[in-house]
């Protein structure tokens, strides 16, 4: 294999990290969203979230707002 | 005030307010919604968040923070904006909890900033007369000051603080006015004796609610929370009053002996008393008149010519989108393949110049071109948005949403979901009725996002000639039009089935708060898009360049041995479906193939689950392994090249509209099922609705794919061509 080989699938061996990190990610959240209670919390059915929810861990795209402990601009 | 949390009447140790006064390090900032919360956040932090000039924007808390003088971190929440302490939706809910020391994470601020609207103050003071009877420091921004000296409206500022008991400090967000001042006012609220009930109850009411305000005493309520609880519950539905259903009932049945309506108590104790503070702090133009909005109202929500001005904005959006960035797109194109030439003539050739070129390059390149476009889709909701004028859409809307059976609040998520489904799904929040909430939930992903634009935009652009109409219109733009109306009825419909078949309900009415137009503020315009066009261009650098990366080595791998009796063309060609790539096509074509699609397109859509984007970047990629080594042609030139074995085209004009049919309905975005499954309650019943909302989503997407394509076959004279 040629040295353009070897730096290809080093390139693309960081590419399928990012992604596989993003796909954890996105597991961890859906996880996390899957332990919620699967209602408000009143006991009245409905499909309310609970008011501490954050959406830190659902970030595949990052368009997910995550934003809920933001960081100032220095 | 149509229902209310039973968790907020749960007992709860009390925590009794500081007795030593030290500097605040928590701030919560409430208020009516579109009073200038996040604008007032946002100027005391430093920080970006969304605003916008529409009630419920916000819904969710952020928390930001700044230094005051002595250098101390103070933190600030803000939170979505709610009328009152009585929470009906989920958005009011997150509110509430803060305020009511009840929030998941134990954040109790320390000073409350109550953001009043100063050219609405009656209305807003009602929340005021609550939030003082939680016993925390409380302090009154009296935001919007300017608009309510332009209307002719003076208030006695300290005649007010006076009658309120709690410091008020005229600020206008928008021009970071009033901050120091406010700033000093919050370390000073800890210093002031807490505020409490500025309004003694009438003797009979007081003596009706006295056992009832001991019983939620008796359940860990401090005695000024009681007290306001009591005449809370008084006012809500007899259902909801959960543990205390007896002692709300008895109260009932007194009030009702001393002739007062119990369930408008509070509502007329607290007005009588706003009443008295407007007669003494408002002069001349006490009610602020908004002729000027009253009267381009009486044209733009007309019942003709109101849904005719409703079109022809959206219409003047696409044809912005197609006229307006074509040069800009053009020499971003051009960028893109110079960017490629250079890297071909700087490296020998070799699987790493193939890596740069045609995954990289090619990928992200055809992703990134379409920038201009995010940017004046972003520009033109920001306006419509900032004016007032989105508040106005989601009234027109109102008849049509009753009709299919959606609350008329449903519109301005459905409108959001233009930009991205996940914010459009978080802000189903404001509406509190559970199944009106759940069925637009289903249908938002239906509204057709910026992530299908480069999709749309890229199929258009190749198939649908430039013509013009009328002299003026451009058929591209009309069919872009077209996709985004596709969208919207269809996300109508599906409303109806929903709202009809498992989440049947009553309609209920809508009451919207119609801000005054304004003229949209530049620099907070300026801001929303480039956040979005930063976000745009951090996928293209994140998710699409790792997934070109990858593609491209699945394009590239296994390898198949040089024959030297094929053409370059042919040879290309058969590495590609003898590639891992290739196979995963083959494996997919078949149910994509009744469609229209070939191999190429079933991979491209399979790898735009990740984001909708990677459609148009695994395009790139795949034509350019495909491709001539180093070629970096635009790839609208190279799919109108792309020819099958039998030489007809790959991508007619029945396969383009097949395609733009299918992006219209399926729902391809990982980040829209994670956000559907916790919003839509969590747990298996979320995972239940996403599946639902993915299985009925791709098989409309299949179904209405097909039919088009036929259809197309059939008007073209059965021919692929």
């Amino acid at each position: 294999m040629t040295l353009q080989t070897w730096l290809a699938l080093a390139v693309v061996a960081v590419a399928g990290a990012v992604i596989a990190r993003r796909v954890w990610r996105t597991v961890r959240g859906l996880r996390a969203a899957t332990q919620q209670t699967a209602a408000c919390g009143d006991g009245c059915g409905c499909a309310a979230p609970t008011s501490a929810t954050t959406s830190s861990t659902l970030e595949w795209d990052e368009v997910a707002p995550s934003t809920t402990r933001a960081r100032a601009p220095r | 005030m149509n229902s209310v949390p039973t968790s907020s009447l749960t007992p709860r140790s009390p925590s009794a307010a500081p007795t030593i006064p030290v500097p605040p390090a928590r701030v919560a900032l409430v208020g009516n919604p579109n009073t200038g919360k996040t604008t007032l956040f946002n100027a005391l932090t430093g920080l970006r968040q969304r605003v916008g000039n529409f009630a419920g924007v916000t819904v969710e808390r952020v928390e930001g923070s700044y230094r005051a003088a002595d250098g101390r971190s103070v933190a600030v929440l803000d939170l979505p904006g709610t009328y009152s302490l009585a929470t009906a939706s989920p958005d009011e809910r997150i509110a509430h909890d803060v305020l009511m020391r009840r929030s998941g994470d134990g954040w109790i601020p320390d000073v409350v900033v109550v953001v009043v609207d100063a050219t609405h103050l009656e209305r807003n003071l009602f929340l005021v007369s609550q939030v003082l009877e939680l016993g925390l420091p409380v302090v009154v921004a009296l935001n919007q000051a300017d608009a309510a000296e332009r209307s002719g409206t003076r208030i006695d500022v300290p005649e007010l603080s006076f009658a309120l008991g709690v410091p008020v400090v005229p600020t206008v967000a928008t021009r970071g006015e009033g901050l120091e001042p406010l700033r000093r006012a919050i370390d000073d609220a800890v210093r002031l004796p807490p505020p409490g009930r500025r309004f003694a109850l009438p003797a009979a009411v007081a003596m009706a609610v006295a056992p009832l305000e001991l019983q939620l005493q008796e359940h860990g309520l401090s005695r000024a929370e009681a007290q306001l609880e009591a005449l809370r519950l008084l006012s809500i539905d007899a259902t909801e009053t959960g543990a205390y259903d007896g002692a709300v009932e008895r109260a009932r049945d007194a009030l009702r002996a001393a002739n007062e309506e119990p369930g408008q108590i509070e509502a007329s104790l607290r007005y009588a008393w706003i009443s008295q503070i407007v007669t003494r702090c408002v002069s001349s133009a006490e009610r602020p008149s908004h002729a000027t909005s009253d009267r381009i109202d009486g044209v733009v929500l007309h019942r003709v010519i109101g849904p005719m001005i409703f079109l022809a904005l959206m219409a003047l959006v696409f044809q912005a989108l197609f006229t307006w960035a074509t040069p800009l797109q053009d020499a971003l194109e051009a960028l893109v393949a110079r960017v490629g030439d250079v890297v071909t003539a700087t490296l020998p050739a070799g699987d790493l110049r193939s890596l740069l070129v045609d995954g990289v390059i090619a990928g992200v390149g055809s992703v990134v071109v379409f920038l201009p476009q995010i940017a004046i889709l972003f520009t033109c909701i920001g306006v419509l948005e900032d004016s007032g004028y989105m508040a106005r859409a989601a009234l027109l809307m109102d008849r049509v949403m009753r009709r299919v059976g959606l609350h008329g609040r449903s519109f301005i998520p459905m409108l959001s979901g233009y930009a991205c489904a996940v914010p459009a799904i978080m802000a189903t929040r404001t509406i509190g009725e559970p199944k009106d909430r759940l069925a637009t939930i289903m249908v938002v992903p239906l509204m057709s996002c910026s992530a299908r634009l480069p999709v749309y935009t890229l199929l258009i652009g190749a198939f649908i000639p430039a013509t013009m109409l009328f002299g003026s219109v451009s058929l591209q733009s009309l069919t872009l039009l077209a996709m985004y109306l596709l969208g919207t009825l269809a996300a109508l419909a599906a409303a109806a089935v929903f709202k009809r078949t498992l989440l049947k309900g009553p309609v209920r009415p809508m009451i919207l708060e119609l801000p005054p137009y304004r003229w949209p503020s530049p620099r907070a315009l300026l801001v929303t898009v480039a956040q979005r066009c930063r976000l745009f261009l951090r996928r293209a650098g994140t998710v699409i360049l790792a997934l070109s990366i990858v593609l491209w080595a699945l394009a590239t791998w296994p390898r198949l041995p040089v024959d030297p009796a094929r053409s370059d063309a042919a040879q290309r060609e058969l590495a590609l479906e003898h590639s891992a790539l290739g196979r995963i096509g083959r494996a997919i074509e078949p149910a994509v193939a009744p469609l229209g699609f070939d191999w190429k397109i079933g991979v491209s859509i399979a790898a735009s689950f990740a984001a909708r984007e990677v459609f148009v970047s695994t395009m790139g990629t795949i034509y350019g392994v495909g491709g001539d080594d180093g070629d970096t042609a635009k790839l609208t030139t190279v799919l109108r090249a792309e020819r099958r074995a039998d030489g007809t085209p790959v991508y007619s004009l029945p396969v383009a509209l097949s395609l733009l049919v299918f992006y219209v309905f399926a729902l391809m975005c990982m980040s829209t099922i994670a956000i559907t499954v916790r919003e839509a309650g969590g747990g298996a019943v979320g995972w239940r609705w996403a599946a639902l909302q993915f299985g009925y989503m791709l098989a409309l997407a299949w179904g209405a794919a097909f039919v088009t394509y036929r259809v197309a076959m059939v008007l073209s004279g059965g021919t692929n061509a």
